[in-house]
């Protein structure tokens, strides 16, 4: 009982002490060059990703071409905008990548490509990634972070921007988003079919059979058990072996291993890349170095590592702070705060998340089901009684269609449209759906209830009760 | 293929030493080429062979517009439409246009009653240049099918003066085009760089969209949805609030409709087992390597049974369907469910079992 009654003052005195010391630890100046290499490299990615969805067509395919959109709730107001303002906001994209790139107006190019970005992700869910929302999470990071102070041309134009060293919460916020992905994609992981079962991955590799050298590996089960738990462990322990100096380097030929094999064996297209780039920001500058003498760039070495940290800006940075403080005892722990609660929200729905979806999107649950569905709809008219199945295909595109066909929100999205269609008609209906939804090579089976009018059903974060277990 | 070498010997390392389980490996370039040259080339064949036929009858009709070579012409059109469902399922991206030129549904009758009335000649180049709705089998079935008239009444069209005359060009000349297209078509299976060695080329899924096995369950899913949707569904009246709606059947004048679901189930079965003999290798037999179930009984075992029970329940129904839709809505609607239920089985459980679906659309996963 005695040490219970520590006198509350020296409570409060070691508080603060630790308080200052945290506060003392963030501030402290840190080299600005892994934040400038993010900058550039992130720059140049989004640039490229950009030019590749316009490349190919995928700008008139998921946002022009489609009747009808799935949005997210509560953001049923975001529209497409007719196809010439759909190139626009791409083409604006592009330039918001070089302006980030080139570092020039690097906030208001940052800011708008988060704006932008994230609008065309809220257009439609058929086309979530993970890493689609990974990009919007590291731009809006980005907003807050002095990337522009070296190798920029806003530096170029106002000295004063220019600075060798940054607050070491700047790159410390980088390093934990980067971790936030990979470990939450780890936790993920751990479930029975991924480590008892090798699934879904099991059923993935075999197609892969014919694969040079490796190919009759992928035919062997035990070669998805090893990429099962091998995955699992390089997800929760990369964030820490990279971050630690005796083991950066082989994690990062770890990461760079994990990311092309997954590249070569999925169509995953830009992921890896960007993945491969963010870790970058857990280089020193002796790591860059280093990396540079060993490709054999020794001239470029002697400008991009002269400059030496001057740890007497740490004041003058600190005296004309704003946004940064804002930025650090307001906007980012909330923003971290909510990163840590999204993956964990399906914990508050019964069921298994990978069945039942609620909760499954912005949670690092990254290649973890192989699922196809087949959906039908079962209209009513009211006034007759009479019945007709209706199929989606003729409305939706092949990958709305496909999407929808295991995703319960989306089903009942689709329904409550088609019912309101009926309705401008002059018809009343009800909406019934008959969902056969196999996950992870189990027999189909039906995934909602198919007696439920879902013409009637609330769409809110509540769980969907006609949700079959 | 550097990329391919690189990732081998970047996760070799990790995998090197571990053992080997005991399953010989599927040959899918085997399976895929078996495919090829017992089953796609052969239905390409006769598919062109019979349009030469119908090319000649039309010919012969058009010399000598009699009931006798009407009546050829009509059974030469049912065996050539027979033989081009067979094939109508590998409607893959690179033939998908001549598909449409053989077989576009339904056929624009003001059109083609619009050229017949007009003076453009009607020879083989017009009928090359035309669009698809104006063309191909929906086309001259229009032309020499009316249910509602007798034969002798149908004949007098293609007699009757200038009207007739041209009449007779139009349809010798749709004839002779369709002969052409399902013959260029057929070559281009046939040939050694031509779509078959494609097909079988891109035999892995992922490494690139068109994998053979996901583009093959694709064209089988699309061909179940088109029949359940459109050559049951919307006669059956799911486009009409629930009101049966027989114009809506494909091949109505003919009255073949329920003939030609059945070759494109006929096609179907083929593809799925890998030609005609018990033991050539196919889609069921990936399955099966893939130990793929379906509550606990093999899965290539419950789709071929699916299969058998959509044929015989499209068998029950009582031709013609234009006319069953109204009489017997019963025995439609059980061969919408047969089919219904096998699009299931095909489009949930097999794409599942195969992970397919990963390279069906152009986007990117993750």
């Amino acid at each position: 009982m005695a040490t219970l009654r520590i006198p509350v003052r020296s409570d409060k005195a070691e508080v603060a002490g630790r308080t200052d010391a945290l506060r003392t630890w963030l501030a402290r100046p840190a080299d600005i060059l892994p934040l400038v290499v993010l900058r550039v490299a992130f720059g140049a990615l989004m640039l490229w990703s950009t030019a590749r969805f316009v490349a190919r067509d995928w700008v008139h395919e998921f946002y022009i071409a489609p009747q009808f959109h799935f949005t997210y709730l509560g953001f049923g107001w975001v529209k497409p905008l007719p196809p010439a303002g759909m190139y626009l906001v791409f083409g604006l994209l592009a330039g918001c990548a070089v302006a980030v790139l080139l570092g020039w107006r690097y906030r208001l190019g940052v800011t708008l490509f988060f704006l932008l970005f994230t609008y065309v992700e809220l257009l439609d869910k058929s086309y979530y990634l993970n890493h689609y929302y990974f990009i919007s999470l590291l731009s809006f990071l980005l907003i807050w972070l002095p990337a522009n102070g070296a190798w920029s041309l806003d530096a170029r134009r106002q000295p004063a921007l220019v600075r060798s060293t940054v607050p070491a919460w700047t790159v410390r916020a980088l390093q934990v988003q980067i971790g936030l992905v990979y470990v939450f994609a780890g936790l993920a992981k751990l479930t029975p079919d991924w480590l008892i079962h090798a699934l879904p991955l099991r059923i993935w590799l075999p197609a892969h059979s014919d694969f040079p050298l490796l190919g009759p590996l992928f035919d062997q089960v035990w070669t998805a058990y090893a990429f099962s738990w091998a995955g699992a462990l390089y997800d929760l322990m990369i964030p820490f072996l990279l971050l630690w100096r005796p083991t950066r380097r082989p994690a990062f030929a770890a990461v760079v291993a994990f990311h092309v094999t997954t590249r070569l064996l999925f169509p995953i297209g830009m992921f890896p890349w960007i993945m491969i780039t963010a870790t970058l920001v857990f280089f020193t500058r002796e790591d860059f170095a280093q990396a540079l003498r060993w490709l054999g760039v020794h001239h470029f070495c002697t400008w991009t590592v002269a400059p030496v940290p001057q740890p007497d800006q740490g004041p003058v940075a600190r005296s004309k702070r704003g946004w940064m403080t804002w930025a650090v005892v307001g906007v980012l722990p909330l923003f971290f705060v909510y990163q840590l609660v999204m993956p964990l929200r399906h914990w508050a729905y019964p069921g298994d998340v990978h069945w039942t979806e609620e909760g499954y999107r912005f949670a690092w649950k990254v290649m973890l089901v192989e699922k196809t569905g087949h959906v039908r709809f079962l209209v009513t008219e009211t006034a007759t009684g009479r019945k007709w199945p209706v199929t989606a295909r003729t409305e939706l595109t092949p990958q709305q269609e496909k999407q929808m066909a295991f995703q319960p929100d989306m089903i009942l999205q689709y329904a409550r449209h088609l019912a309101a269609q009926y309705a401008a008609a002059g018809h009343a209906v009800e909406v019934r759906a008959e969902a056969y939804v196999s996950l992870n090579g189990r027999t189909g089976r039906l995934l909602l209830d198919p007696t439920v009018n879902l013409a009637a059903a609330h769409n809110d974060l509540g769980h969907k009760r006609w949700i079959l277990p | 293929m550097w990329k391919r070498l690189l990732c081998s010997l970047l996760i070799l390392g990790s995998l090197a030493g571990c053992g080997r389980g005991a399953q010989a490996p599927f040959d899918r370039e085997a399976m895929l080429n078996g495919l090829v040259q017992r089953v796609i080339v052969p239905v390409h064949d006769a598919a062109a062979a019979e349009a030469a036929t119908l090319a000649a009858a039309a010919h012969a009709f058009a010399g000598a517009p009699t009931p006798a070579n009407l009546a050829a012409l009509q059974e030469q059109w049912r065996r050539t439409a027979l033989a081009w469902k067979e094939a109508e399922l590998y409607a893959f991206r690179d033939v998908m246009i001549l598909h449409s030129q053989i077989d576009k549904w339904p056929t624009n009758e003001r059109f083609i009653e619009g050229f017949i009335a007009g003076t453009e000649r009607l020879d083989a180049a017009f009928a090359a240049d035309v669009g698809s709705t104006s063309k191909g089998l929906p086309a001259v079935e229009y032309l020499i099918f009316d249910p509602k008239r007798p034969p002798d009444a149908l004949v007098a069209d293609f007699t009757a003066g200038a009207a007739g005359e041209r009449r007779r060009q139009y349809v010798a000349a749709l004839a002779q085009d369709l002969a052409a297209k399902t013959a260029e078509l057929a070559a281009m299976w046939a040939g050694p760089d031509g779509q078959g060695a494609a097909f079988i080329a891109a035999a892995t899924p992922g490494e690139d969209l068109n994998g053979s096995i996901s583009m093959l369950t694709n064209e089988m899913i699309v061909l179940l949805e088109d029949i359940a949707q459109h050559k049951l569904g919307d006669p059956m009246g799911h486009l009409s609030f629930g009101v049966p709606a027989p114009t809506f059947v494909e091949a109505g004048r003919s009255g073949a409709s329920l003939a030609l679901i059945r070759a494109d189930l006929q096609g179907l079965t083929r593809a799925f087992h890998g030609g005609d003999a018990p033991d050539d290798v196919g889609l069921d037999d990936y399955l099966t390597y893939l130990d793929a179930e379906y509550e606990g009984q093999p899965l290539a075992a419950v789709i071929s049974a699916q299969i058998d029970a959509a044929l015989a329940a499209v068998d029950a129904v009582d031709p013609p369907l234009r006319v069953a839709v109204e009489t017997d809505p019963d025995a439609v609607q059980a061969a919408y469910d047969a089919i219904e239920q096998l699009l299931v089985l095909v489009k949930v459980d097999m794409a599942n079992h195969l992970g397919v679906t990963v390279t069906f659309s152009d986007n990117d996963g993750d």
